[in-house]
């Protein structure tokens, strides 16, 4: 797992609670490679599976939730740390078909050896998308996070709707605030 | 509230240990990076090896191609057997030259029209591939005799066209042509032996700029002809009158073609007589042309127009079936022509039919006498040739073989006696002075003698004065024809002439006799 997912957990861990919740989940958890992340790197899923369950412990808080809010949190760092993959781009919908065919093609050109979830998505109306999360790794909820962060981006409310699959989780979204489509609100709007 | 001491050691430690981590992983990135750049770097230059490969091929293809265009293009102008330039590159050379601008400077063009004679000869006897060394030959001889900027064409066949720019120096030209005629006379050995042809010249030039330099080739093509009627191996220049005679030519040349069809070709009959009796022995048979604008024409007027045009033949046929006409309706009259000698062309003689068609009439044997010239013997001469089987033949039919104008030709005698002629016409070029020179006279007696050695009789022609008929007679000639007894007449004129016996009192009164020139010309339409 690229270590940008690992420096910007333990980011917001440090933001939302303090650095010694961040180091004692560390101390708690207690990785293979030290807690030393650096976004360039590469660690094993298995530590980013130790730091949210040491997290969960500490916070009382259940671990799908935490990555729900982890996802959210995610999907607006990307747009700061990523502009080019936005700035073309007003709609979430148009945004979400987008991912694997832009955004993950362009992520295996720099990291060839990187392992990717398909997210595949599909209109089913004129307000609704159907979002398919398949990946080896069991976070569905961080995925459901990055829809909401994504709305949230553009301004638009969604109904998600979500049911367990093989592999992942699928997503039924509707559209709430069709009105405003269209003007993109921004980071601010996902914290 | 910081956290406690422990809490940021362990954070220190920890961003310390991450900070080395990220600069091995840039150090070992960089490394990777220029591995990937050296890489890339190979790839470039194997790249650009390809390209360059790749562009000298096509380099190479385009001037392949360029080379091909090039050469389709020199083949279309070119005649490939001597490289020179085509009749279609002469044409535009032409063109060209009716386009450039007038620099001053020897701004004429003349035009050299060459055709090779006897090449046809090469080329039946020695083969094509004689023929073509020829043509080779006579085309690097025309190059070496041109300057730089003259043209050398081969425009077909045996012919050759050299243009030529000139201020209308007619000596400079001339002397172009001369060395052509005499160059192209020089055998060449091909295969060990020697092929012998030469070369006939047509030159046609204009001394200032001319708008249709073509105009030029037609003129030198009708001073070629004049070249080549004149003998072969020599030069000639168009003039207007040259254009104006060839016009002429033409103009007769359909003239005898309608004089056919309106029957305006007729025979006419100077008699023989025996040179001591001074009895009919035959007569001599010539044709006369009653032009319907001109009036009664001579054969020396129109008979070489009537070869080129090859109808002498049939000329021929005409007089000897007219004139056989004329004895069968004379004979049927009362009046009996002993022997019909008739002038008969070697292109007559070729015809395949002439003996088929002679044979078909059942002529008694000597009543049809041939008169052959003998530059008839020049070209064909052989003991084998087809000539001497078609003269065996007729011989065969009973038809005798005379020789017109004995003496003043080229032929050999041993040419002219292998055909076995009955007799033999001495011209009256020989006859005529006899009366003045003792020389002359012996040479005639000579002639006699040789006859009458080889059992050939002897005919005088152009015997003028009754003195002729004496002294010939005294000389053992054996038959008189000539003016001093009876004139060229048409059938009629013969027909009263023979029954009335009107030579008789000539004989008997030489000043009665008509005088030269007084010959009967009346058509027979008129008489």
């Amino acid at each position: 797992m690229k270590g940008i997912i690992f420096t910007e957990f333990l980011d917001l861990v440090e933001a939302q609670s303090g650095y010694e919740t961040v180091d004692a989940i560390l101390e708690e958890a207690a990785p293979p490679s030290g807690g030393a992340y650096t976004a360039v790197g590469n660690y094993h899923f298995s530590e980013m599976v130790s730091l949210v369950t040491a997290l969960s412990q500490q916070s009382k808080t259940a671990v799908p939730d935490l990555l729900r809010n982890f996802g959210r949190h995610l999907f607006g760092r990307f747009a700061c740390l990523y502009p080019s993959f936005f700035k073309d781009c007003n709609d979430p919908f148009d945004f979400l078909q987008d991912i694997e065919r832009h955004i993950h093609a362009e992520v295996r050109k720099l990291y060839p050896d990187a392992e990717l979830p398909h997210v595949t998505a599909e209109r089913t109306g004129e307000d609704t998308l159907r979002v398919q999360y398949r990946s080896c790794r069991p976070l569905g909820d961080m995925c459901l996070g990055l829809i909401e962060g994504c709305g949230a981006y553009f301004g638009v409310e969604f109904d998600i709707q979500s049911e367990p699959a093989t592999d992942g989780k699928d997503f039924a979204i509707r559209r709430l605030d069709a009105a405003s489509r269209s003007e993109p609100r921004g980071i601010e709007a996902i914290s | 509230m910081s956290p406690p001491e422990p809490v940021l050691l362990r954070r220190i430690e920890r961003e310390r240990a991450a900070r080395i981590a990220a600069e091995r992983l840039l150090e070992e990135k960089s490394l990777d990076l220029y591995e990937i750049n050296k890489g890339l770097r190979a790839w470039t230059t194997m790249l650009e090896d390809i390209v360059k490969e790749r562009t000298a091929e096509l380099t190479k293809a385009l001037e392949e191609t360029r080379e091909a265009n090039s050469q389709i293009e020199h083949q279309a102008l070119h005649d490939p057997l001597t490289g020179l330039p085509n009749r279609r590159y002469l044409r535009q050379v032409l063109q060209d030259i009716s386009k450039s601008e007038d620099d001053g400077r020897r701004p004429g063009i003349a035009i050299f029209h060459i055709d090779l004679d006897s090449f046809k000869q090469i080329n039946d006897t020695r083969g094509h591939a004689a023929g073509d060394f020829v043509l080779a030959h006579a085309a690097s001889i025309l190059q070496s005799l041109v300057r730089a900027d003259d043209f050398v064409a081969r425009i077909g066949g045996d012919e050759f066209v050299i243009v030529a720019r000139t201020d209308g120096n007619m000596r400079a030209l001339t002397l172009l042509a001369d060395r052509i005629t005499a160059e192209l006379a020089r055998p060449v050995l091909y295969k060990r032996n020697y092929c012998r042809f030469g070369a006939s010249v047509g030159i046609a030039y204009s001394r200032s700029k001319i708008s249709d330099p073509s105009k030029l080739l037609v003129n030198a093509d009708i001073a070629l002809y004049r070249a080549k009627h004149a003998g072969r191996g020599r030069h000639a220049f168009f003039s207007s009158a040259l254009q104006k005679e060839i016009i002429e030519n033409q103009t007769m040349a359909e003239d005898i073609l309608s004089g056919f069809d309106q029957n305006e070709f007729f025979p006419i009959y100077q008699p023989q007589f025996d040179a001591t009796t001074y009895d009919i022995v035959g007569v001599e048979t010539m044709v006369r042309w009653n032009h319907r604008d001109k009036g009664v024409m001579h054969p020396a007027q129109f008979l070489r127009i009537a070869e080129d045009i090859k109808v002498i033949d049939r000329i021929d046929a005409l007089v000897l079936e007219r004139a056989l006409g004329d004895l069968i309706s004379f004979h049927n009259s009362g009046v009996v022509i002993p022997r019909l000698s008739v002038n008969i062309s070697l292109r007559r003689l070729q015809d395949p039919n002439l003996a088929k068609s002679l044979r078909g009439l059942k002529l008694p044997k000597g009543l049809l006498a041939f008169e052959l010239v003998e530059s008839i013997f020049l070209d064909d001469s052989g003991a084998d040739s087809s000539l001497t089987r078609t003269l065996k033949r007729l011989n065969r039919l009973g038809i005798e073989i005379e020789i017109d104008d004995f003496g003043t030709g080229h032929a050999s005698i041993v040419g002219l006696l292998r055909v076995h002629p009955t007799r033999l016409k001495i011209d009256q070029e020989l006859i005529k002075p006899i009366n003045k020179s003792r020389k002359q006279r012996r040479l005639v007696q000579s002639i006699i003698e040789m006859g009458k050695a080889l059992g050939i009789g002897i005919v005088a022609e152009g015997v003028e004065t009754m003195e002729h008929a004496t002294i010939l007679r005294d000389l053992g000639c054996d038959y008189l024809q000539g003016y001093a007894l009876a004139v060229p007449m048409t059938a009629p004129r013969l027909f009263h002439f023979i029954k009335t016996g009107a030579w008789r009192d000539a004989e008997a009164a030489p000043c009665s006799v008509p005088m030269p020139g007084a010959e009967d010309l009346v058509s027979p339409k008129f008489a």
